[in-house]
């Protein structure tokens, strides 16, 4: 207010034409940065009421219903921006519907990106998974991250997934995980076959 | 800082152009592959570039008549009520135009960035950005445009170059197929994305001058075009033409699919996303500008500069508000712009390239 007051006393000072009109600049923008800060500093939560998830564990379908059950198990909301692996259990993978069904929710939802490394595991990976140990991510990525070139293994990310799930005439190999006293190593993987699911236009389009 | 002489240079003329298309375009054009194939697709895509072209030269053409300024011009050839019609009518593509970015960039901004933001304080910051940099004229909206330009584009180049690394080659072994009438069509609503630069028939007199401004005219649709091209080649490449159809921006899609070595951030697609809701910010200074200075053609003349700018950005920012979705936003965009304000305008340019060539003719 004293700034607003400040202003209009220094426009009759510099004179009619040119000091209002800076004035009227300088309030216009106060008034905008003041709407910006208002509205957009109280989008949703705050850092602290939130938690990023490096692994999204995958066992059951509808993906959503999955998912809100396990946000309702959470005191903090769930953000999954950040998530670097997805681990689907291996019943899911090799059930045909289940994996269209979970594939193409994943698809319809941005938050998760399309460059996350996708595994496939047991059932004790997967509880060994959903504890989420601080680094899980960053560990699992090292699989292929930091290795040497020669023992590079073949990455599968979700981009890849859902190529294959959209124009699938190839295959695609999920590298499986397995436990090996008490740690998760990678062992072979579990076959996708060539499938093109057909008709699948998205509800974007009319 | 300016000259305050009212003039842009050829550099700022072509930055205006590409800002105001490249995001529009890239997030419009998928609009249209509906349950075509990709090659058709394609076809169709150029067939927008090879009419986008030849309405290029047409407003080329007939902007080396325009002595003083377009409005004039029009009055002097087709009598000034055509005139009036003519802003008129541009003054409605510009509306629907406007309408159509401010639900585009709330739509991307909720989706990709901020999900918990209500659509419409989205849309009255975008609103009131673009009237604050229209309000301060064309050469600081020019200077805006230039200074982001380097921020917005190159990135996205970029962006094009990692995932041309990444494409699937058998994604383009599809059977051959003839251009039908079918894909012609589509090329016709398509072009709606690019006809927006028709308005630089306004723009013209503002350029140093008439040479300039056609070079940047061509250079800045060259631009859009060739980009545009390229970036649906690269993202038939990376999804296929299924995977393209089944989401709603592959454009955005394509930056969280493309993977940078050593870069520390997770989530720096987010980043080419926000960089992208920039070019929409010179846009909308583009579309408000337009709208300002259309409206004083019609109603105000050359008073009330504010007023002429307010009252319309203020309408086109409730309308944008109340308009359902961005679904409805793209229906009314693709509907009045593509079939009724855009043909009605390029008519009106024919029409004046006619007159002009018949009148040279008797000469």
């Amino acid at each position: 207010m004293k700034y607003l007051l400040k202003q209009y006393r220094k426009t009759k000072e510099k004179g009619k034409s040119s000091g209002r009109k800076m004035a009227w600049d300088r309030i216009t923008f106060l008034l905008f940065m003041i709407c910006a800060v208002v509205f957009l500093a109280g989008c949703g939560r705050e850092l602290e009421e939130r938690e990023f998830p490096e692994v999204l564990v995958i066992r059951e379908t509808p993906l959503l219903e999955a998912l809100e059950k396990e946000q309702k198990k959470n005191s903090k909301y769930l953000d999954y921006g950040q998530v670097q692996c997805a681990v689907f259990s291996e019943n899911l993978v090799t059930d045909p519907e289940a994996r269209r069904d979970a594939l193409t929710c994943l698809e319809q939802m941005p938050v998760f990106a399309r460059n996350i490394l996708v595994f496939a595991g047991s059932e004790e990976v997967l509880e060994k998974v959903e504890i989420q140990e601080e680094g899980l991510g960053a560990r699992l990525e090292g699989f292929y991250k930091n290795v040497p070139k020669q023992d590079r293994k073949e990455a599968v990310t979700l981009g890849e997934l859902f190529y294959w799930l959209h124009n699938g005439d190839s295959e695609v190999v999920i590298p499986r995980l397995i436990m090996q006293e008490e740690e998760m190593v990678l062992s072979g993987g579990v076959e996708l076959k060539a499938e093109v699911m057909a008709g699948n236009f998205a509800r974007w389009r009319e | 800082m300016f000259g305050g002489n009212q003039k842009i240079s050829g550099r700022q003329l072509e930055r205006l152009l590409v800002l105001d298309g490249v995001g529009k375009a890239g997030l419009l054009l998928p609009r249209f592959a509906g349950r075509v194939s990709g090659r058709t697709f394609l076809l169709s895509l150029l067939t927008a570039v090879f009419l986008t072209l030849g309405y290029t030269w047409c407003i080329a053409r007939l902007s080396r008549k325009i002595e003083n300024d377009f409005y004039s011009y029009v009055c002097f050839r087709l009598g000034r009520p055509t005139a009036v019609f003519l802003c008129f009518l541009y003054w409605m593509y510009t509306f629907v135009n406007v309408l159509f970015l401010l639900r585009l960039f709330a739509a991307i901004a909720v989706t990709f960035v901020l999900p918990e933001t209500p659509e419409w304080i989205l849309i009255v910051i975008a609103s009131l950005t673009g009237i604050y940099a229209a309000s301060g004229g064309l050469e600081v909206r020019a200077r805006f445009s230039e200074v982001i330009y380097p921020f917005v584009v190159y990135p996205l180049i970029l962006l094009l170059i990692l995932a041309a690394a990444a494409l699937h080659p058998e994604a383009f072994q599809t059977k051959a197929e003839p251009l039908s009438w079918d894909a012609a069509c589509r090329g016709a609503q398509m072009f709606t994305a690019f006809g927006g630069i028709g308005l630089f028939l306004y723009l013209i007199p503002f350029a140093e001058n008439q040479k300039t401004g056609e070079r940047a005219l061509f250079r800045g649709i060259g631009k859009i075009l060739a980009g545009e091209f390229f970036l649906f080649l690269i993202i038939l490449g990376t999804f296929g033409e299924q995977g393209m159809k089944a989401l709603p921006w592959p454009f955005i899609s394509l930056m969280s699919s493309v993977e940078i070595r050593g870069v520390f951030l997770q989530r720096w697609d987010v980043i080419f996303t926000v960089l992208l809701l920039g070019s929409f910010f010179a846009a909308l200074a583009t579309g408000m500008y337009y709208l300002g200075f259309l409206t004083g053609k019609i109603f105000f003349g050359n008073r009330n500069r504010k007023l002429r700018l307010f009252w319309p950005a203020a309408v086109v920012t409730a309308a944008a508000c109340v308009c359902r979705d961005y679904q409805t936003a793209v229906k009314i965009y693709t509907l009045l712009n593509g079939s009724v304000f855009l043909p009605a305008a390029i008519f009106f340019t024919i029409l004046l390239l006619i007159l002009e060539h018949v009148r040279e003719g008797r000469q």
